[in-house]
């Protein structure tokens, strides 16, 4: 009998090392909305201060080093620009003029296509780079009022309407001489032109958008996983934002495929947000949880998450999750205010322009790890404790 | 609902009538059943506490038990039960090895866990008594013997079904937001 009893003893120990492994804390934090305007303010400072006078950001810095490592992509270049324009309509000084001088630098990398323009350097366009241009122009009409830029953005959108299969699928890359790269796909590339042309539908409602954007997010609920990655799923907070301009921006029902959609993709960015809140940059939490993510990662999880939120409003599938989203999606606001370097801590460094409000992993930091964050850090900031739609005292 | 369907698949109902053994003595029956209800009680007011003092979201306590519940059902599915020493006074032979460990064991723990922290009290309170319930119930079935051929394939059945929604409860948890 007490060796038998000792045995149960060993399975109550096997039992606490499974929840010690499994169960850790997740560490949430709610920060207050003038936090999070803060650090956006902080990031667009980045941006700002490490933006050439060609209008170009600096792409990726090793702290340690103190070194601008190169490299430039024009996807991210897109990407940015987005984050800026949002930056401007929530009234973030000096957003305008990085925006300005970004876009400078894309216009003269706007080429002819066979359809329509594209933003390319080189022979080959990647359709996501337009679709990213769009998006913040579109963004930056709706801050400003300026119309300035529909030609281009019609331009760049029948570039992408053109890359749309008759299935719904996406061509990620274009030779712009030639035509569509057989085959290319891309996990962002998709759900980036379904926005774009969501986007377009909305500023301009009668010109047909509408139709290969809904195709689009057709394909991406029903076929994509299958068809392009069944494993892992596909994270795409880039599909989030198309779900919630169809859904809130055109006022149209989302099909039954769109809201499993909705529900597959909550649940990831869920999942995502929970586990990243039990990282720890020093500690054991290290061993059994790796190092933190990706700034430009977590970021996206507060993008996708706000488009849930935003989408609450007007679908039933989003309101029956919003407390959960909402919860992670402070948390995830949580994360990156405490995770970005502040100026105090940068003060010492030399030169400080390049840390001072951006956020690193492992000593390295890139421009979409500040675009990523700041967009998360301004969907996330009404739902704040004093913000607009003030988060309380969750 | 699957936390609270785990609470069912985890009460070992059959393992406690076999552990107490084929002529139980009342007093073993009242004390195995009061020391389950007592731990199940305290199991679901520590468990879901401890998890918010600790900062562990309901989707990550769902995780986590399920775990526990599929690792630590697996030795009950070929196990004997431990039987009650004739020899031991009743009150203590239905604590030891009634109670514990045999009747409650870390999957009931932990599934019990998982169902407060996601339940109501009231809903909770209804799935404890539930769980008290069936095992007293199994004790006024009529006398069996330990070697039960019957009895022992159908706690290895009950074992395989408590593993089956451990995995569940566990995709559950990974899924939810």
């Amino acid at each position: 009998m007490r060796r038998r009893l000792i045995g149960a003893g060993v399975t109550w120990a096997v039992a606490a090392l499974v929840v010690v492994a499994a169960a850790h804390p997740e560490g949430c934090r709610t920060p207050t909305a003038l936090e999070a305007r803060t650090a956006a303010e902080a990031a667009v400072e980045w941006l700002s201060v490490n933006q050439r006078d060609d209008g170009a950001f600096l792409y990726r810095y090793d702290r340690a080093a103190a070194r601008d490592l190169g490299q430039y992509n024009i996807v991210r270049h897109a990407g940015v620009l987005l984050s800026l324009a949002q930056a401007e309509a929530a009234g973030i000084d000096g957003a305008g003029d990085a925006f300005s001088s970004g876009l400078d630098w894309a216009e003269d990398r706007i080429v002819d296509a066979e359809s329509g323009s594209a933003l390319a350097e080189g022979q080959t366009a990647e359709t996501g780079a337009a679709a990213l241009l769009v998006a913040a122009l579109v963004e930056w009409r709706e801050a400003t009022g300026d119309t300035g830029q529909d030609d281009l953005v019609r331009d760049l959108g029948e570039f992408l309407a053109a890359s749309v299969t008759p299935e719904g699928a996406v061509v990620a890359l274009v030779d712009v001489d030639e035509g569509d790269v057989a085959d290319s796909r891309s996990p962002f590339s998709t759900g980036e032109v379904a926005w774009a042309l969501a986007r377009l539908h909305t500023t301009f409602p009668d010109e047909g958008w509408d139709e290969p954007a809904r195709r689009v997010l057709g394909y991406i609920a029903a076929e994509r996983d299958d068809v392009e990655r069944r494993f892992p799923p596909v994270s795409d907070h880039w599909s989030a934002y198309a779900l919630a301009e169809v859904g809130v921006e055109w006022g149209a029902p989302l099909t039954e495929d769109e809201r499993d959609l909705v529900r597959r993709q909550a649940a990831l960015f869920g999942l995502q947000t929970r586990y990243e809140s039990q990282r720890r940059e020093t500690g054991p939490v290290r061993w059994t949880r790796g190092p933190i993510a990706l700034p430009a990662g977590v970021g996206t999880l507060g993008e996708g998450l706000g488009a849930m939120h935003r989408l609450a409003a007007v679908d039933d599938v989003a309101a029956d999750m919003q407390d959960q989203v909402d919860d992670r999606l402070r948390c995830v606001a949580g994360i990156l205010v405490d995770r970005q370097v502040s100026g105090v801590e940068a003060a010492d460094e030399q030169p400080a322009a390049p840390v001072a409000g951006a956020w690193f992993r492992l000593g390295i930091t890139q421009m979409d790890d500040q675009q990523h964050a700041l967009s998360a850090l301004l969907a996330a900031m009404d739902d704040l404790p004093g913000g607009d739609g003030d988060g309380g005292d969750s | 609902m699957l936390a609270a369907l785990a609470v069912l698949a985890t009460t070992p109902v059959v393992r406690g009538r076999l552990a107490v053994g084929p002529d139980p003595d009342p007093a073993a029956r009242s004390a195995a059943l009061a020391a389950l209800a007592a731990l199940a009680v305290v199991t679901v007011v520590v468990g879901p506490a401890l998890a918010l003092a600790a900062d562990v979201s309901a989707p990550t306590v769902r995780i986590a038990s399920g775990l526990v519940i599929a690792v630590t059902s697996v030795p009950d599915l070929w196990r004997r039960p431990l039987v009650a020493e004739p020899t031991d006074p009743p009150w203590r032979a239905g604590l030891v090895p009634v109670a514990f460990p045999e009747l409650f064991g870390p999957p009931l723990a932990a599934a019990l866990t998982a169902a407060a922290t996601d339940l109501p009290a009231g809903p909770t309170a209804g799935l404890v008594a539930a769980c008290v319930l069936a095992v007293a119930v199994a004790d006024r079935l009529p006398g069996v013997r330990t070697a039960t051929r019957p009895l022992r394939a159908l706690a290895g059945g009950r074992a395989a079904f408590a593993i089956a929604i451990g995995i569940a409860l566990t995709m559950h948890g990974v899924y939810d937001i």
